[in-house]
């Protein structure tokens, strides 16, 4: 009991928001634009606390995830600004077992019964202090129709260990939420997502198959040359799209010393960017192709 | 009552897309394209995206000296109105019509790299409002968009136009590009005026249903999908980090973009970066006291907000073509004066680089974004201005290149 006390007392130690304008009807504090803001307190003064609620341990992070509000509440914002200044502060050097505890105990309630609101503030921690130790966690929220955006944005963020989240995810995945993953693949650029990445290229959705290409494209993917051509056939802004693809995927060809592929590419945009309106896009190719 | 609400559901969006794109009226295009110059007499199809705000001014900035028929307005806002054939809710839309030339892009930030690098790929030119990015990728990927297809960029913001005709700045910015400074003792020092306070978000904002006109889940775009609250959009979306971070960014272009040309800074970037600022809130912007840019040869930019903490310390100190040994004064003298700026009108013309082009107004932002950076860990940033990469940091570095909410991408 003693340590919930302490926490709150430190959590409390935050700076109160400058307060609310008292009388809205008082022309001359009609212009007021402080009411509610965060001054915040010196970095110095704020880890005295930080230390100390680390210090307490899973215990004390728990405790903090429990004093998390829903909604917006200006009264109650403390809570959830102390836990994003722990997820800033453990990320300094030296702080590597504070950040492994943290870390590993806001991965450890996501997941479960605890309500969607109070995940996603966990998950959005986790964009900033996670490690692959929590790429797993936050794996399993990546097809939650509510969280999976934020979900995917922290495994994209994390990096290491994120691909084979991904992919496995993949294949139960529909929707925006198939989307998101796709693209998050793309951006990754992992080479064992290639295979996935070409099935996705012939999906039905076209954001989904521009997600791909797009992907493909931006990882220089030699193999896909040809899907890239044929995609670049499309019409409207998935043509327009398919050429961006078609240009970043030649440029990534020819710095790896690809230039027939590359080549192939630039011929293709060159013969068939022929109308007036697409002029723009044949020189483009045309001055890629030109001796340097 | 569930986390996110959505107006429309995604598929039920395309769909009414490609039923509105069948009905838009494809004029020929006009010009544009190739190193060519444009006939001045020529007729440029324009179109204003972001119709609010800055918006009437943008398109004026964009038509200043050439002949523009606008043919198209774009917001999110124009849900209950659009048409897509002159009033328009998804850019998209605008980006494939063959007669608009120039585009003038006055949405949020958060919008502003994406729909510059869409035009691009469209072959339009673009003026657009600063900052000019929301990210420092954005920027460098701004930047090859209109390598890649030839077009032309003009940043909102003109303060370098005038600050290149004097003739003192003229041989302060020879004295910096010629590279013989090596100890540069230089400090730009600026206090105040970056609307600090005023632009601090107010954190916690009550949660309301979305307007019927505004296209919430395109107003997001590639930030997240947040619940609608009134002060997310409509001026005071420079509270959240998610769409332009604070007035150190909305004013910042304004500031630093001059200054980056006087010291020749035009293509580089800050190596090492500290702020002096309380922990950050992870939706809304704070308040800061100062900032510390340093570049790799030791000229150094200081803002201080005069708003917030001690101040930093630092005082002003001119660059002087007495700093210099005789002999490199002589070489610094002979350097003939660098090109005078071209206007955005002279760009589209002469298909050469604005003034404001896109890597010079990718590096002026680059300090913007560094510096919240600095300020949103609380860490002492070390930066490789050729890699674009922050140094040792792993975690500020998430910051360089954040992750976008499919299907937005660079």
């Amino acid at each position: 009991m003693a340590e919930t006390k302490n926490l709150a007392e430190w959590v409390n130690s935050m700076p109160e928001l400058d307060p609310a304008v008292a009388d809205k009807n008082d022309p001359s504090k009609k212009n007021r634009t402080d009411e509610f803001k965060l001054t915040g307190p010196k970095w110095g003064e704020a880890q005295k606390a930080y230390d100390a609620i680390l210090l307490g341990g899973p215990e004390n992070i728990m405790s903090l995830i429990g004093m998390l509000s829903e909604g917006n509440d200006p009264a109650r914002y403390k809570p959830r600004y102390a836990l994003h200044g722990l997820a800033l502060y453990v990320c300094r050097a030296g702080k590597e077992k504070e950040r492994a505890m943290l870390v590993g105990t806001l991965a450890s309630q996501l997941g479960g019964d605890r309500a969607k609101w109070s995940q996603a503030i966990l998950v959005r921690e986790l964009e900033w202090a996670g490690n692959k130790d929590a790429v797993a966690a936050v794996g399993k929220l990546m097809l939650d129709d509510e969280i999976g955006d934020d979900a995917v944005r922290t495994i994209v963020a994390i990096r290491d260990g994120a691909a084979e989240q991904l992919r496995a995810a993949l294949g139960n995945a529909k929707g925006r939420r198939r989307l998101a993953i796709v693209q998050a693949l793309g951006v990754i650029g992992d080479a064992g997502s290639v295979a996935a990445l070409k099935a996705a290229a012939g999906d039905g959705d076209a954001e989904v198959r521009q997600a791909a290409v797009w992907g493909l494209a931006n990882m220089g993917e030699a193999s896909a040359v040809d899907l890239l051509i044929k995609a670049s056939d499309a019409v409207g802004w998935e043509r327009i799209k398919a050429t961006k693809a078609c240009l970043v995927a030649a440029e990534k060809l020819t710095a790896a010393g690809k230039k027939a592929e590359a080549g192939r590419i630039y011929k293709h945009l060159a013969e068939t960017r022929t109308d007036k309106s697409e002029r723009y896009v044949k020189e483009a190719a045309e001055k890629a192709m030109a001796p340097k | 009552m569930a986390y996110q609400k959505r107006n429309v559901t995604r598929r039920g969006f395309l769909k009414g897309v490609a039923a509105a794109t069948a009905g838009v009226m494809i004029v020929p295009r006009n010009v544009l394209g190739g190193e060519g110059v444009t006939p001045p007499s020529e007729t440029f199809g324009g179109a204003l995206i972001g119709c609010g705000g800055r918006g009437g001014g943008t398109f004026g900035e964009l038509s200043k000296d050439l002949k523009v028929v606008k043919l198209a307005d774009c917001d999110v806002r124009f849900k209950d109105r659009a048409d897509n054939n002159k009033i328009y809710t998804d850019f998209r839309r605008v980006m494939e019509r063959k007669d608009i030339d120039l585009i003038a892009i006055a949405t949020p930030p958060h919008w502003h790299a994406l729909i510059s690098i869409a035009a691009a790929e469209a072959g339009k030119d673009v003026l657009c409002e600063k900052p000019m990015t929301r990210t420092i990728a954005e920027g460098r990927a701004v930047v090859e968009a209109f390598q890649r297809y030839g077009r032309i960029f003009q940043v909102g913001t003109f303060g370098r136009f005038g600050m290149s005709r004097s003739k003192d700045n003229i041989l302060i910015h020879k004295i910096m590009r010629s590279g013989l400074l090596k100890n540069n003792p230089g400090v730009y020092f600026h206090r105040g005026g970056l609307k600090v306070k005023e632009w601090s978000g107010k954190t916690d904002q009550p949660i309301r249903p979305v307007p019927a006109n505004l296209d919430w889940d395109l107003y997001c775009g590639p930030s997240p999908l947040k619940p609608y609250t009134p002060t997310r959009h409509g001026g005071t979306h420079r509270w959240y980090w998610d769409y332009e971070s604070g007035g150190l960014t909305d004013m910042g272009q304004h500031l630093l973009d001059p200054i980056n040309w006087l010291f020749g800074k035009d293509d580089t970037s800050p190596v090492e970066v500290e702020a002096s600022a309380p922990p950050a809130h992870p939706e809304v912007t704070g308040m800061w006291g100062w900032i510390k840019l340093k570049y790799a040869d030791g000229f150094t930019m200081v803002l201080e907000s005069a708003e917030w903490g001690e101040p930093s310390g630092m005082k002003p100190r001119s660059v002087k073509l007495t700093d210099l040994s005789e002999a490199d004064q002589k070489t610094v003298l002979a350097m003939p004066d660098p090109e005078p700026l071209r206007t955005f009108a002279e760009a589209v013309k002469t298909r050469k680089l604005a003034g404001g082009h896109p890597e010079a107004a990718c590096r002026t932002v680059t300090l913007l974004h560094l510096s919240n950076i600095a300020i949103r860990t609380g860490r002492r940033i070390q930066y490789d201005p050729v890699k674009e990469q922050i140094i040792g940091d792993a975690e500020a570095n998430r910051l360089v290149n954040q992750p976008m909410r499919a299907p937005w991408h660079l």
